[in-house]
């Protein structure tokens, strides 16, 4: 692995969102702690090259707060605490999650009970659209699920019908043999095969008129299928199950990671942060 | 097969959205007959005093499974209900049905009154539903009258429909 700690007139450098993410979880930057059999030194750096290549990727510039222009939240789920969990890459000043119900958190993950765990966001696209790239026609949704099996289980998703006409975001990584996604309509599963439901799998759409599936930054599917234009979800976007407009339903028992909520992304953007991620995940050995 | 612990309405207002620990709610939640209950995971996860009493409520198991509720062929006997179920200002049987969790049974009117038909007492995943602990609100009133009808078909008191 490529080590990228940059230095500006001799003094070492790291990307601020890595930084106050460590920061915030008391990570030190030497061996005094380990955590996925990484000294805190060693997490410092494999963040840090999540981070760059992460912002590359998106075509974000490197040394100042980018990665929230385009991403609203982020929970790499590290560390294997409750911090590690809530905490948002993209920005550590908002959309701190909050853990409800029955949620295991380790190293390996958080995986809710399937019964009443999950954690909510706190974030909405109401809220997102003020400070990001998001609109009812550019968004995406993305997990790393680590858990294979086949049933009515939402891993991240939000359904809003406050403002009159339904906004839907959803992704169901395996149910009935397929992968089940929802983004921008109303109340309409989008189904296409999958075979498991082990991997990195996204959502997103970048037009009005149509969106992608993908699993492990490959387009498995283009659903033609038009945006409830217009309309912003008020309610919070939870990972591990579905909120259907203020009533949480549909809870996974699936180990998750890196639930992120985004602006569009292109199919080469996906990509890219899924190599980034891929990489990540491979470093921590998880 | 995963276990929860019932709640009252009171004990759920009490833990409703409580943060309990740092960033950790209680997510008291409402199972599909309508019970309340809280999960095993947050029980042990739970480390206050102020809340210790979920310590001591008792696990069952939780199943989101759908049992099959299809209603059994009628056998065209049964047994009488009493009259007073059907009086208009109690009401205990709105249409004539009693419904629990997705289970329908319909009383059947007659030249006597209103009976339920003997098929109902064979129908055995009914039965079960009626015995889950989640269902104990269910057994103060309906349970009782049941065990009663039931009573009376094993005492042979049979009528034809």
């Amino acid at each position: 692995m490529s080590r990228r700690i940059i230095y500006y007139a001799g003094k070492e450098y790291w990307e601020p969102e890595t930084k106050k993410w460590l920061n915030a979880n008391s990570v030190p930057k030497d061996n005094t702690l380990v955590a996925h059999g990484k000294t805190g030194a060693e997490l410092w750096l494999g963040l840090n090259d999540l981070m760059v290549a992460a912002k590359t990727g998106l075509s974000l510039s490197l040394g100042s707060e980018t990665i929230k222009t385009r991403i609203a939240c982020w929970y790499p789920v590290l560390l294997g605490t409750t911090l590690g969990a809530v905490t948002n890459l993209a920005d550590i000043t908002k959309y701190t999650g909050s853990i409800v119900g029955g949620v295991t958190i380790d190293e390996s993950g958080m995986q809710g009970n399937g019964t009443n765990g999950r954690m909510n966001t706190n974030c909405s696209m109401f809220l997102a659209k003020d400070h990001t790239s998001i609109t009812a026609t550019s968004t995406s949704l993305h997990v790393l699920s680590k858990t294979n099996n086949n049933a009515l289980m939402c891993d991240i998703g939000v359904i809003d019908n406050g403002a009159g006409t339904q906004y839907d975001m959803a992704i169901y990584t395996r149910n009935g043999g397929n992968l089940i996604t929802r983004l921008g309509s109303s109340g309409v599963n989008n189904s296409t095969t999958m075979a498991d439901s082990l991997g990195f799998f996204s959502t997103s759409r970048r037009s009005s008129g149509q969106y992608k599936q993908l699993k492990g930054g490959s387009v498995v599917a283009t659903i033609t299928q038009a945006a409830n234009t217009g309309n912003f979800n008020r309610e919070f976007l939870t990972v591990g199950a579905l909120n259907n407009d203020g009533s949480v339903i549909q809870f996974s028992s699936r180990k998750l990671v890196h639930p992120i909520y985004a602006d569009g992304w292109t199919d080469a953007e996906v990509l890219a942060v899924y190599n980034a991620i891929s990489t990540f995940e491979t470093f921590l050995g998880r | 097969m995963k276990k929860i612990a019932l709640l009252t309405p009171q004990q759920f207002r009490l833990l409703n959205n409580f943060e309990y620990a740092p960033y950790k709610y209680f997510g008291p939640s409402v199972a599909p007959d309508g019970s309340h209950f809280i999960s095993e995971e947050e029980i042990n996860d739970y480390e206050g005093e102020e809340f210790a009493w979920i310590k001591d409520l008792p696990l069952i198991e939780y199943s989101t499974e759908l049992p099959d509720t299809t209603v059994p062929e009628m056998t065209g006997y049964g047994v009488h209900v009493p009259d007073e179920c059907f009086k208009p200002e109690i009401n205990l049987f709105p249409n004539n049905q009693f419904e629990l969790n997705g289970f329908v049974m319909t009383f059947t009117p007659y030249s006597g009154g209103m009976a339920v038909d003997l098929a109902y007492f064979q129908w055995e995943a009914f039965r079960q539903e009626q015995l889950k602990p989640m269902a104990s609100p269910t057994k103060v009133t309906f349970t009782t009258l049941w065990d009663t009808l039931y009573q009376k078909y094993l005492n042979q008191e049979i009528i034809a429909l």
